[in-house]
């Protein structure tokens, strides 16, 4: 008691007081503090499995090849090797676990659109296309295999790639003539459009076959005397054979 | 030392002893957990994540991205959206995609609209004739020496062993110290939950071994994700193939996130 009655009264106060708040200040310390916190670093420990529990939704290419082996490895041999399959079809983790959904197979252009039309931003040598002046309104699948996307050998119809026209001629009086009627040679060109060009009617007698005075044809047809009406120019130079009727 | 006697008759001596012994006691009782719990939290900590057993310092990951490849179309920016539901809103991003228009008069022009979740679409130069012109993808730089983590009060982000910058969104005080502090602009607030929120490298598909979503939906291989320290890994095979530079090297802020092919036009 002498060594304590030694120490100035004031400093045994404060001293009191020190030691509360010490006390005071790690019992704040414990309660405010949560109890993971520090465990790693100065984090709280289970923040890194609230960030892990996060739900997937993208599951994986890998898993596509379990059940889908053929159009994977279709897929893996052709131009869209690199392009994972969730990137076109969606999210699949429910579909892979097993919930029955369908997975969404995108229609139309515009999704293709997305990647492949042009613009001059895109690195050079990347397929685009100009969506407006490349069969406009036919879908990007019709011609195109997304699994094996090679530009097409042979397409099925004239349309495929003369849409435009076909489009008026569709709406005009030569909607039933065929287009191999008049372009001669169309079947190759067909098979090799850049090297074998479908003919054009070379002289106005062809147009006569049916124009003509003396023609076999319905009567019904607008007749012209194909010997004389404007006999500088061939019948296409002045009339539009897809849509005859725009002047 | 002798007390003055007025004092004594005001505060008899017993009682403030008595006082004094019982709120030292006291105080002794709630700090003994203090005291006691950190061995015992230790002890039930030791798995970084419970129930794996995924070591964090056997790894280091980062990403590259192939300027020269990226074609614009947003696919990375959409899937970060869906993966880890960021807000529909065209200014909330974890991922997003740049475009470059650089003029021969040497402005240059960026845009970046709904951060390319829908992709790009034409626009007319107006006479003016752009000599390059490229898209740059941005995201979480994931920095070695990050300033977010620097300036967080509360210890709500932070780097793990494993070189990934995560947010605790329970613990953030929403006080957008880090959103100010990143130079790259990665980071938004949250605008449910009132609390920062950025890109985690997809660290919840990443410890289970697959890639993040924006490198899994990149349709030409232009993000690279991997290992940073180990030599084998397609990661420094293509640090080791490119001319690698990253952004804003000036601030030592050590990203790694490497870009190849970048222009010095990119900050």
């Amino acid at each position: 008691m002498s060594l304590l009655n030694r120490v100035p009264d004031q400093i045994r106060r404060l001293a009191v007081i020190l030691l509360l708040l010490i006390i005071l200040f790690s019992f704040a310390r414990y309660y405010l503090i949560p109890e993971d916190f520090g465990v790693f670093g100065h984090f709280r420990a289970s923040s890194v499995e609230l960030t892990v529990n996060q739900p997937l939704r993208y599951a994986g290419q890998r898993v596509c090849r379990d059940c889908h082996e053929d159009v994977v490895d279709m897929k893996a041999a052709g131009g869209h090797d690199g392009v994972s399959c969730e990137i076109c079809h969606g999210p699949g983790i429910e579909h892979v676990e097993g919930s029955g959904e369908e997975l969404r197979i995108p229609e139309g252009r515009d999704f293709c659109l997305r990647c492949h039309e042009y613009l001059n931003s895109r690195p050079t040598g990347f397929p685009q296309v100009i969506s407006r002046s490349h069969n406009p309104v036919i879908p990007c699948v019709d011609c195109h295999d997304p699994h094996d996307p090679v530009p097409p050998s042979e397409p099925s119809n004239c349309e495929a790639c003369h849409a435009e026209i076909a489009h008026s001629k569709a709406g005009s009086k030569h909607a039933y003539v065929g287009c191999t009627r008049c372009h001669q040679g169309g079947e190759a060109h067909m098979s090799d459009p850049r090297q074998v060009f479908a003919g054009k009617p070379i002289d106005r007698a062809f147009c006569g076959e049916c124009h003509g005075l003396e023609a076999d044809a319905g009567a019904n047809i607008p007749r012209v005397d194909i010997e004389s009406h404007e006999e500088n120019y061939l019948c296409w130079q002045c009339h539009y054979p897809h849509l005859p009727e725009v002047k | 030392m002798e007390r003055p006697n007025r004092i004594k008759a005001a505060r008899p001596a017993v009682e403030r002893r008595h006082f004094l012994k019982t709120a030292l006691m006291a105080a002794l009782g709630f700090a003994s957990p203090v005291l006691s719990r950190t061995k015992d939290t230790m002890k039930r900590m030791q798995a970084w994540i419970a129930g794996t057993d995924y070591d964090p310092s056997e790894h280091y990951y980062g990403m590259a991205v192939d300027v020269d490849k990226c074609i614009g179309c947003g696919s990375c920016a959409a899937a970060c959206k869906t993966e880890n539901g960021v807000p529909e809103e065209p200014f909330f991003f974890k991922t997003w995609v740049e475009r470059y228009r650089i003029f021969e008069d040497g402005s240059s022009e960026v845009d970046s609209p709904e951060g390319a979740v829908n992709g790009f679409r034409r626009i007319t130069e107006d006479g003016r004739s752009p000599i390059r012109n490229f898209f740059v993808p941005k995201l979480c730089n994931h920095c070695d020496n990050p300033p977010c983590v620097q300036v967080c009060p509360v210890g709500a982000t932070y780097k793990t062993p494993d070189g990934v910058v995560l947010m605790d969104r329970e613990y953030c005080i929403g006080c957008r110290y880090c959103i100010q502090a990143c130079p790259y602009g990665a980071r938004y607030l949250d605008p449910v939950n009132k609390t920062a929120d950025k890109c985690t490298f997809c660290y919840h598909r990443v410890v289970k071994g697959l890639e993040p979503a924006c490198v899994e939906n990149c349709p030409t291989e232009a993000r690279i994700f991997g290992e940073v320290k180990k030599k084998a890994s397609p990661l420094m095979r293509f640090r080791r193939m490119n001319k690698i530079s990253v952004l804003k090297p000036a601030l030592n802020t050590e990203p790694k996130v490497y870009y190849a092919n970048l222009d010095m036009e990119v900050r």
